[in-house]
């Protein structure tokens, strides 16, 4: 007779319906023990695997399934489009605006850019030009 | 204010949902808790029928049909079982249904060689983990799936619900309509051939 578990003894420890006596033959034994740890490894090696498939396999199907998506995502979505669309009717029966302060600022701000742009002397000189006697004394020298 | 009730305080996946046994008032309420649950149970479901017909996309579809029956008999749940155990005897039936339908079994043998070659691959992901670990977890999968291939259906549905899905004797009893005794010799004689197929023998 064998010293090690039968290949029923083995199953049985496998389902954990051995008797204590088998358990403990089970755990003690290294040949035995090394059996069953690789058997219950490869198990649980597949189970983990066919988790984490069905896991990727199932995710897209959810996420694109009409009734998962909530109802304020579609309640946004409308009014998105209902404002989208109003935009052009609304600026057709605006009558047309007035000129915006911030344009007239603009304008303003051009016009002094021209100006220093063309000023004969730069901005600096133009202080000390204001100390220099006029011409017109001169002529009167 | 009234404190917002969780559809699921509880996710325990056996666990039976009172919306099921009470019956709710709303459909669309209904409808939602249905999304949870699908959300739920879906991948649970998918990964037995897959494990049980072995061809994805007759999985994915007999997946989908366990969940509109389970939709429409839901009614008649009474919540003696949890919803898992009542959506497995629903996939149970639904497996041995198409593995019995005759007419196809020309059709899955021409299949399933090619099928089994490449969803190794493809249910194995190659992120994070080194080649020699890969081919590692490969084998050992492949040792159980094709340990499994040679089983009865009934030994299969047996084996993998118990290694797979982790149900009690008594659960597995409930999903499949077997008696536990009967269950136990078919669950005993399951693992004997795994083991055998997978070369640990004596």
């Amino acid at each position: 007779m064998s010293n090690h578990l039968s290949q029923d003894q083995m199953s049985r420890c496998a389902l954990g319906q051995a008797t204590s006596e088998e358990q403990f033959h089970g755990r003690n034994c290294p040949q035995c023990s090394a059996e069953l740890i690789a058997f219950t490894k490869a198990i649980s090696t597949f189970q983990v695997v066919m988790k984490d498939w069905a896991e990727r396999k199932a995710d897209p199907w959810l996420e694109k399934t009409p009734s998962s998506v909530s109802w304020s995502r579609w309640a946004a979505a409308g009014v998105a489009v209902v404002v989208l669309a109003s935009i052009p009717i609304y600026k057709h029966q605006q009558p047309q605006p007035l000129p915006h302060p911030q344009t007239k600022s603009d304008e303003l701000l051009m016009q002094e850019v021209a100006a220093h742009l063309s000023r004969p002397l730069p901005m600096s000189m133009e202080r000390v030009m204001v100390l220099l006697p006029a011409p017109e004394s001169e002529e009167v020298r | 204010m009234a404190e917002k009730r969780p559809l699921y305080g509880c996710m325990e996946p056996t666990t039976t949902f009172g919306f099921i046994a009470s019956g709710m008032e709303s459909p669309t309420a209904e409808i939602q808790d249905f999304d949870r649950v699908m959300q739920l149970y879906w991948p649970r479901v998918l990964r037995f029928i897959m494990a049980s017909v072995r061809d994805r996309d007759v999985a994915e579809t007999l997946t989908q049909d366990c969940f509109w029956n389970a939709y429409r008999s839901r009614n008649g749940f009474r919540g003696d079982s949890s919803v898992n155990t009542w959506l497995m005897r629903i996939a149970v039936n639904r497996v041995r249904k198409y593995v019995r339908n005759r007419r196809l079994q020309f059709w899955r043998q021409m299949q399933q060689s090619t099928v089994d070659a490449s969803v190794m691959s493809e249910m194995v992901r190659d992120r994070g983990i080194s080649p020699e670990a890969r081919t590692l977890i490969i084998e050992q999968v492949q040792a159980v799936w094709g340990a499994t291939k040679n089983l009865s259906e009934r030994q299969r549905t047996v084996f993998l619900l118990r290694f797979m899905e982790d149900m009690t004797v008594h659960e597995i009893a409930e999903a499949t309509g077997l008696s536990v005794n009967s269950l136990n010799v078919h669950l005993f004689r399951a693992v004997r051939a795994v083991r055998k197929s997978m070369g640990r023998t004596e």
